[in-house]
């Protein structure tokens, strides 16, 4: 019943400790994503990595709309991302 | 149709199979896991087989499957029958079988639903399922799991019409498409033995989690949980279906090395399974699963978990007879530039050959945990803690409020109630289950961590499903003892089953049984359009030879009827169509026995448009459907105004 732990499992202690800290720090770290900035960096990064044509298609601004927390519209210049207020 | 020969077989391939690696292991001795879970196993045995048979260029032939399935069965019965040991299993109601007849309820009504859904409309949904659609036809028809060899293949000499054949792992295609040779109809093979290899996961996850946990009830639970949460695997057709499936059998098998050390030899065949099954995404993710669970072991039990390794690095080499071919015949170059697109290109141009090495090693390990992919976003608190019945329908997202709470409270209170003692032997499970936990949600949430650990997001949530069904149960028991009066315990658990059923297996079953999309193929047409079209090809036989005008021959495979699409004078035909005329036509479709040929404006003006430009589409389309109409070559016989105009060809 008291069996000791050695340092192998401490260490796999500490790493799972560690990696929860983590976890709950990248999380919190996240949220600046939301919003419309993190709508625009979002787009932003996917127009310098694959082009615009790419990253107005609808498929793209969903994506990014929904990680940011909005919805997306038809306007008359094309798709845009809504924010509730 | 229906094929009652073909499910009988699907079982015969499988069990026989199952059966036949496990021969010379020591088996549960409960009789109805020993033979479902060779089910299981069987599967895996399947898909690594099928790549070996085709390495050697052995056909592959429904009989010659059913014939290496039956021989070991069938020494074993003629061996007892000899010895007169000939016994009918003698089943009874022991709490163990209980709770596998309601493992076989879960399945049941999984299947049920999943079925359900699938069957609801006639086509194949989104663009995946007629990709593999072609595939399979291709391996039903010709044996075989190689391309064709082909003039005019793209850059790196890989065939674009079988997309999931060749580099792709076949195992999948192989799988339905062997299935296929005994049942002609190929869109009810290839979603009813999709949604029946889904199902049939939730009774091996239960063998294994049984195995896993050490507690019958607790499996119980986390397989009701995984059978109800939305993000693991939806209908829809793909090689995940069965990749992910096979995670079940093969973490069995790790688990029974530990009763009888020949099972190394049982996880080490399904390990190459998992590798020939999904084109290494999948692989290398469920790989890392299975490597964290040896190490953790190692540690937590003192002792370094040898066959678990040999088990796990001889099954990716014994993966080698599909990979180590597709490397001998694109080049390790090519291959790699095939399977993480220009990835290579952009990662450096430096002449320094040193440098050069360690820009495509770095540009490898960056496509392997690129968070990117078609479906993959940020993923808000919202999009996990409430299921939503609008979903994506590949890799559904979302877990539910009630699962949420559940792995909110087991993940703290195992964390809590165990605190240093968790890296015991004790909780091997808890931790295993704990890093399993950080991984996936850490490669779910790609996009927005700072670091990516895994490739596309989007398809983690299928694997997070599964350590937070396990997790789930601590959640359960935490609560249920909470309280100490037996019939309170009772009502926690029915309160909490009816919480989980309203806030995840009803938005799960909604998403699950909707109408789905389908193919880009009817982008900008009338929503009915892809229903009229399987109206028509229901009404004539399976075998028929059908040509649409435009290049679509996956739809007329998906939708279950026969286009060589992977024909080289098909091809070439296609590339100069429009200049041809009525007659020419007319006599290449005569030389190719089709019997029917469908027009379709839209979807001609649409992809012609690509092919010779606007202004020759133009000029030359409105004239080739005259000579069409006007020859006498071609009758009509079925139109629906302002669809599609089928004629025979006379």
């Amino acid at each position: 019943m008291n069996e000791k732990i050695n340092l192998w499992q401490k260490g796999l202690l500490i790493a799972l400790y560690g990696l929860i800290i983590l976890m709950v720090i990248f999380s919190i770290g996240a949220t600046k994503n939301l919003g419309e900035d993190g709508y625009n960096n979002c787009i932003q990064k996917k127009c310098d990595k694959k082009g615009e044509d790419f990253c107005h298609k609808f498929r793209e601004i969903n994506n990014c709309c929904l990680g940011a927390g909005g919805n997306v519209a038809q306007s008359n210049s094309g798709l845009i991302c809504i924010f509730d207020k | 149709m229906v094929s009652i020969i073909t499910i009988i077989l699907f079982f015969l391939y499988t069990w026989g199979l199952g059966f036949t690696v496990t021969y010379f292991v020591k088996q549960s001795e409960n009789t109805l896991e020993r033979h479902l879970m060779n089910i299981g196993i069987g599967l895996g045995v399947f898909a690594i087989l099928s790549i070996i048979l085709n390495f050697f260029r052995v056909p592959l032939d429904w009989k010659i499957f059913l014939v290496l399935s039956l021989i070991i069965p069938v020494y074993d019965l003629i061996k007892k029958y000899k010895n007169k040991q000939l016994s009918f299993p003698n089943f009874k109601l022991t709490k163990s079988n209980l709770a596998i007849l309601i493992v076989l309820l879960i399945f049941l009504t999984s299947f049920y639903i999943y079925t359900k859904g699938a069957f609801s409309y006639p086509y194949l949904e989104d663009e995946d399922p007629w990709g593999h659609a072609i595939g399979v036809k291709y391996v039903a028809l010709e044996k075989d799991a190689y391309d064709p060899p082909l003039i005019g293949e793209d850059l790196q000499g890989q065939d674009l019409v079988l997309s999931y054949i060749d580099p792709y792992p076949p195992a999948y295609d192989v799988f339905l498409g062997i299935l296929h040779q005994t049942s002609p109809d190929l869109t009810w093979t290839m979603k009813f033995f999709n949604a029946l290899i889904i199902s049939l996961g939730f009774i091996f996850f239960f063998f294994f989690a049984w195995q896993f946990i050490g507690n019958r009830n607790k499996a119980l639970f986390a397989t009701f949980i995984l059978a109800a949460i939305p993000c693991y695997l939806s209908h829809f057709i793909w090689a995940h279906s069965l990749v992910v499936t096979l995670f079940f059998p093969t973490m069995y098998a790790f688990e029974m090395i530990k009763k009888d050390r020949k099972w190394m030899f049982v996880a080490l065949i399904l390990v190459a399974a998992i590798w020939v099954s999904q084109n290494l995404s999948q692989p290398i993710k469920i790989t890392m699963m299975i490597l964290l669970y040896l190490i953790v072991i190692s540690i937590v039990q003192k002792k370094f978990f040898t066959k678990g390794f040999i088990a796990l690095f001889g099954g990716m080499i014994l993966s080698q007879v599909w990979w180590g071919a597709m490397v001998k015949k694109y080049t390790l170059k090519g291959f790699i530039r095939i399977w993480q697109g220009n990835l290579l290109d952009s990662g450096g141009t430096s002449s320094s050959t040193l440098i050069s090495l360690s820009n495509k090693l770095i540009s490898v390990l960056q496509s392997i945990v690129n968070p990117g992919g078609s479906g993959s976003r940020a993923y808000l608190f919202n999009d996990f803690f409430i299921a939503k019945s609008q979903n994506m329908i590949n890799n559904p997202i979302g877990v539910g409020i009630v699962i949420s709470l559940l792995v909110l409270i087991g993940f703290i209170f195992v964390i809590w109630k165990h605190k240093s003692a968790i890296v015991k032997s004790k909780q091997t499970w808890v931790i295993v289950t704990l890093f399993w936990l950080i991984f996936t949600f850490w490669g779910v949430n790609g996009q927005t961590f700072p670091i990516s650990v895994a490739r596309g997001p989007f398809r983690i949530w299928m694997l997070m499903a599964i350590p937070i069904a396990l997790i789930s149960v601590e959640g359960l028991y935490f609560v249920k003892a909470l309280f100490k009066q037996k019939h309170l315990k009772i009502l926690v658990v029915i309160l909490v089953v009816t919480g989980i059923i309203f806030t995840s297996a009803q938005q799960k079953y909604e998403h699950n049984t909707s109408i789905w999309p389908t193919s880009g193929s009817y982008s900008g047409a009338h929503q009915s359009e892809p229903f009229e079209y399987g109206l028509w090809f229901n009404s004539i036989p399976d075998t028929t030879s059908v040509f649409t005008y435009s290049p679509r021959d996956k739809l007329t495979i998906g939708y279950g009827k026969y286009s060589c699409a992977w024909c080289q004078n098909i091809l070439d035909f296609r590339e100069n169509i429009l200049h041809e005329n009525a007659e020419e036509l007319h006599q290449f479709l005569k030389e190719n026995q089709y019997q029917f040929l469908i027009i379709n404006a839209r979807m001609e003006n649409k992809y012609f448009k690509g092919i010779f430009g606007e202004e020759e589409t133009n000029k030359l389309l409105q004239v080739r459907y005259n000579e069409i109409i006007n020859s006498e070559l071609f009758i009509p016989v079925y139109q629906k105004e302002n669809m599609f105009v089928v004629f025979e060809v006379k």
